[in-house]
């Protein structure tokens, strides 16, 4: 009986194998065709997924320009405000909005206008046509004393210049020179403090801290003082005097709490706690 | 007026230069010419082989425009009838040929030959006073086909070296993005436009490029990630990494003089503000504290100030600073736009972006940092983004000009413009700088 059984059982299950192995090549076949099908398909949803991105990148810089842009227009619009304000409190033309004189070009020879070239006759001259003294340069009148201004005007741009290029020595030598002049009383604290920075570029803080200290005390209601104030502290800061730094950013704080250099010093505060 | 003056004497030698070398003086005229009349001639080939004259002619090229676009000189070329005869028998016209530049009045003329060793094309060149025959300088390269451009704009910025003692800029690169692609990606070209290359490759927004000093990296901010951050492009391995990635922009750099610091904008305390971070540590402190927005950092050529955009005075304006954040002070005051400044390398004016209350365009303009006069450099179509040469002498920058925005330079004055790239919807140019090796 038993070896009829392991005859017969084979002998049944081959049938059914057969019909099996039959059925099972389509289904191959079919499940072929759709993995071939889906992956088309993720390909496709790939690109659509890249092209989103992309998509969304520009959206983002889109949304940020708009929001500089809204937050300079509202922003504009508050100031436009305050410059009325300021114009009717000072009687002044408010065809600059806001913020202090702390400009050198306010202080010394007026804005100038913008130069568009033009050719003799006034036209208005194209690219390749340019020729030389585009520029608006400053204002020449032609009497004795207007030259001599230009020249002591000279000098100090001479200087500023030089101290630009990193010539420091010259320009400490040519701001010197102007503050002898004694002339252009608006640019006296400048050429102070700019000897000041010079002698602090070149790293001689010791003596930076001396002509910071003559823009304070002898141009006591300068716009240069908080900058004075905050530069010493720098110096000071530079030299490892923990003391005497703190006190100088302390006194920017307390003495100009809205100038910029008040903000900066308050971090400095902070790096020596 | 800028002037350049150098005075070569005898105590001037560059290898294999002769002895017996002429004072010249050159000078840098406002209308963009120099005042040296300069004669090139062609190169004569020695022994004719495939392809030479093709060559021959690139370098001719070559060397026409990097002497004219240094602003130095007063280039001339040989006449027609002359050049032409040349090429038949040249050893007979020398003579006639240094004669034509006797009577053309050129102070100096180069002349060279040309031919082909192995895989190697030889340049062998005189730089010559025709008053005296007087060699200032004799020089021999030798270029493979790969780099024979480089080769000649180094042979350039030999001749520029040898005659004024500075470095010509026919070996920079301008990095700038394109859309070509279909994406905002980083491109690379030489500075007169040839070999274009595209750097990046990964499909977003890439914005604003910068070089580092020393020519090897480019800093520039991507959405590559989803944030507008900052990576790192170099030159040298091809390859990208993030650099700073602070919450909300990461934008604008603006590498030091000395390579160890970065001016960025970052929005992370609220607004667009000025920050500065120490390159390889990372230490970062904050420049400024208004309400409006700063951006758009460019240092000046000691490193010591930086001038800016900022609206804080209602419009956006140049401001310059120390580089500590103190003595601000404003520089601008045209129409109601002035941004994207770029200090000169030297150092004695800056070129921003301004647009005019009755015009609307956006034109180039460039003011004087001691006498804050402004002048126009440009009129025609929109004009954005730009960045000077490293020598001084030249802008780059994008317009639209001819349809859509392309790159292009103009000399420090407005008075010549040269086309950089001409398909693609190009913006944002940083010109490179000077290579020595």
């Amino acid at each position: 009986m038993e070896r009829k059984t392991k005859v017969l059982i084979p002998l049944v299950l081959l049938p059914f194998t057969l019909l099996n192995g039959c059925a099972t090549h389509k289904d191959v076949l079919n499940l072929e065709d759709r993995m071939s099908t889906s992956e088309k398909r993720e390909k496709e949803i790939q690109q659509e997924v890249a092209s989103l991105d992309s998509l969304i990148s520009e959206q983002t810089d889109l949304l940020y320009s708009i929001r500089a842009e809204l937050r300079t227009g509202l922003e504009s619009v508050t100031r436009d405000m305050e410059a009325v304000g300021e114009a009717v409190k000072y009687g002044e033309r408010a065809d600059y909005t806001g913020g202090p004189l702390t400009s050198e070009t306010d202080q010394t020879i007026g804005v100038p206008p913008v130069s568009v070239p033009r050719d003799e006759e006034g036209t208005v001259v194209a690219e390749g046509e340019l020729t030389p003294g585009g520029s608006v340069s400053q204002d020449t009148t032609e009497n004795a004393g207007a030259g001599e201004l230009n020249l002591k005007r000279a000098i100090y741009d001479t200087a500023y210049l030089d101290m630009v290029r990193g010539n420091y020595e010259l320009a400490i030598q040519g701001f010197e020179q102007f503050i002898e002049t004694g002339s252009q009383k608006e640019l006296q604290d400048n050429a102070q403090y700019w000897i000041g920075e010079s002698l602090y570029s070149v790293g001689k803080h010791d003596e930076a801290i001396t002509a910071f200290q003559v823009v304070v005390e002898e141009y006591p209601r300068g716009n240069k003082v908080p900058a004075a104030l905050f530069k010493i502290g720098k110096c000071y800061y530079e030299l490892n005097d923990s003391e005497e730094a703190s006190r100088y950013f302390q006194s920017v704080v307390g003495g100009y709490p809205h100038s910029e250099e008040a903000k900066l010093a308050t971090e400095y505060l902070s790096d020596l706690r | 007026m800028l002037i350049v003056s150098c005075v070569l004497a005898a105590l001037y030698f560059l290898p294999g230069t002769a002895a017996g070398q002429e004072e010249i003086k050159v000078k840098i005229g406002s209308s963009g010419r120099g005042e040296v009349r300069f004669g090139v001639e062609p190169f004569v080939i020695t022994a004719p082989s495939d392809k030479i004259e093709q060559y021959r002619q690139i370098a001719y090229s070559i060397l026409l425009w990097d002497l004219r676009f240094s602003l130095r000189f007063d280039v001339d070329e040989l006449d027609d009838d002359l050049r032409s005869r040349m090429y038949t028998d040249p050893s007979k016209m020398r003579k006639e040929r240094s004669k034509a530049w006797l009577d053309k009045g050129v102070d100096v003329f180069v002349r060279g030959e040309i031919s082909k060793e192995d895989l190697e094309y030889k340049i062998a060149i005189t730089l010559n006073g025709p008053a005296s025959e007087a060699r200032i300088l004799e020089k021999t390269y030798l270029a493979k086909r790969s780099d024979f451009r480089r080769v000649i704009h180094q042979m350039s910025n030999d001749i520029i070296y040898a005659m004024t003692g500075e470095h010509g800029i026919g070996r920079t690169s301008i990095a700038f993005i394109s859309k070509r692609t279909g994406n905002k990606e980083l491109f690379l070209a030489d500075c007169d436009g040839f070999n274009e290359k595209r750097l990046t490759g990964n499909r977003s927004i890439n914005l604003s490029p910068a070089w580092s000093p020393f020519g090897d990296e480019i800093i520039f901010t991507s959405f590559r990630d989803g944030n507008p951050d900052l990576f790192i492009f170099n030159v040298l391995s091809n390859s990208t990494r993030k650099y700073i990635s602070y919450p909300g922009i990461n934008s604008a750099a603006s590498w030091s003089p000395d390579g160890k610091e970065i001016a960025l904008t970052l929005s992370k305390d609220g607004n667009p503000e000025i920050y500065i971070v120490e390159f390889w540590t990372g230490k970062i402190r904050r420049l400024t504290y208004s309400k409006g927005i700063d951006t758009s950092p460019s240092w000046s050529p000691t490193g010591k100030e930086i001038t800016f955009t900022s609206d804080r005075a209602g419009t956006p304006a140049i401001y310059v600073m120390s580089k500590d954040g103190s003595n601000v002070r404003r520089l601008t005051f045209v129409g109601n736009y002035n941004a994207s400044p770029a200090w000169s390398p030297l150092g004695d004016r800056i070129a921003f972006v301004g647009r005019s209350v009755d015009e609307g365009n956006t034109d180039l303009y460039v003011v004087d940092v001691t006498s804050k006069d402004v002048m126009r450099i440009s009129a025609i179509g929109d004009n954005v983004d730009p960045c000077w040469s490293p020598d001084g002498y030249h802008v780059a920058f994008a317009s639209n000009r001819n349809g859509a925005y392309d790159i292009y330079t103009i000399t420090w004055d407005g008075a010549k413009l040269h086309r950089i790239t001409y398909s693609g919807q190009n913006y944002s140019p940083a010109w490179s700088p000077v290579m020595l090796k």
